[in-house]
Formats: C-alpha cells, sequence, structure tokens
C-alpha cells in the first residue's frame, strides 16, 4: 500500500506550493454547524448515487469514499415477486490493483469496463463533493469565492 | 557547436494515470478534503 499511496501522492501534489493550497487557513470560523462523519458521508452518497443514472422505482442506490483506499456501492431492488433484493459491493485500492470484494467471501479483482467506470465515476465524485458538499474547488482545493462571504 | 541533448536529460513527459491510480488519486483526494472540513470545524 505504501508504494501506490506514494505515488498517489506524487501524482496529486506537485510542489509544496501546490501543497500549501490544500491547508486550512487558521482563525477561521465556520458559520455552519458541524456535521458528524456519517452525515458528510450522506451528503457524498446523495452525489455518488446519481453518477450512475435513474435509480429504478422502489430501489435505493449509496455509492460513496469511506475512507482514502475504499470505496463502497450499495443497491437495494425490488425483484420480479416485489421481493427486496440488495447488494454491497467494497472495492479496495491495493498495490496489485483495485479488488472487489462482494458478500459470500467472493474476492476478485477489477479489470475492464468496470474498472474503467469505477475510476470514473470516483473522479466525477471528487469533483463533485468538493463543490456541493465541501464548497472548495476541486483542482486548487480552495474555497469557492460564494463561501468565502 | 551544440551538442545533441542526451536522453537523461530530456524531461520525462507526464504519464496517464492508469484506472487504478485515478481512483487511488480519487479516494486520497476526497480523503483530504473531508479531512480539511472537519479540520475547520475543530477550530
Amino acid at each position: 500500500m505504501a508504494n501506490i499511496l506514494k505515488k498517489v501522492v506524487s501524482l496529486v501534489v506537485t510542489d509544496k506550493d501546490e501543497l500549501s493550497q490544500f491547508r486550512m487557513p487558521k482563525n477561521r470560523k465556520r458559520p455552519l454547524k458541524k456535521l458528524t462523519e456519517r452525515e458528510l458521508l450522506q451528503l457524498e452518497s446523495e452525489i455518488g448515487a446519481k453518477l450512475f443514472g435513474e435509480v429504478p422505482k422502489g430501489g435505493r442506490r449509496e455509492f460513496f469514499c469511506l475512507d482514502e483506499v475504499t470505496w463502497i456501492w450499495h443497491e437495494e431492488w425490488l425483484d420480479q415477486s416485489n421481493k427486496r433484493q440488495s447488494r454491497t459491493i467494497r472495492y479496495e485500492v491495493q498495490d496489485k490493483g483495485v479488488l472487489k470484494v462482494q458478500e459470500g467471501a467472493r474476492y476478485s479483482f477489477v479489470e475492464g469496463e468496470e474498472l474503467k467506470n469505477l475510476a470514473t465515476a470516483a473522479t466525477m465524485y471528487y469533483e463533485q463533493v468538493a463543490r456541493q458538499v465541501y464548497k472548495r474547488d476541486p483542482q486548487t482545493g480552495q474555497k469557492l469565492a460564494a463561501d468565502l462571504v | 557547436m551544440n551538442e545533441r541533448p542526451s536522453l537523461e536529460q530530456l524531461p520525462t513527459p507526464e504519464a496517464e494515470p492508469t484506472f487504478d491510480e485515478m481512483l487511488a488519486i480519487a479516494g486520497l483526494r476526497v480523503a483530504n478534503i473531508r479531512g480539511l472540513y472537519q479540520q475547520e470545524s475543530d477550530e
């Protein structure tokens, strides 16, 4: 894991000036009540769920980043006999690739279209969550102008 | 006389991240921006 994280950090942060953009300004008070991590994940997941199109009627979808190496997909739907079905998938970023963990101890590395779609969705997720939940520019990490007032 | 630069002297072309790396970058960025929010809320 250490190797991939080192590589990722070098891809995300290219120099010290850029790193400083991600630091918090001190002594700034946030007017809104602090949201718990669970509440943040819920807000993020509402955005994540929409990245994959309409949720079928009677269904429910969650897609969110649990931590820096874990993504969760959860889907519920009604089957032909109107019985609720669900599926939860955990994607873990590892040195060897992206491990897909499903119920029933099923493990496999993600490949092909699924990996491409997942990576694209995760990138869009970051961009939308940065703007809509955290009110920050996804490229610079700086607060959006409207939130500085 | 100008010498031609050797391969070592040329700038390294920036490689496109792989899909694995895109996912890792997105996860790291989300964790970072979430951490900033929590840090700011604690101050």
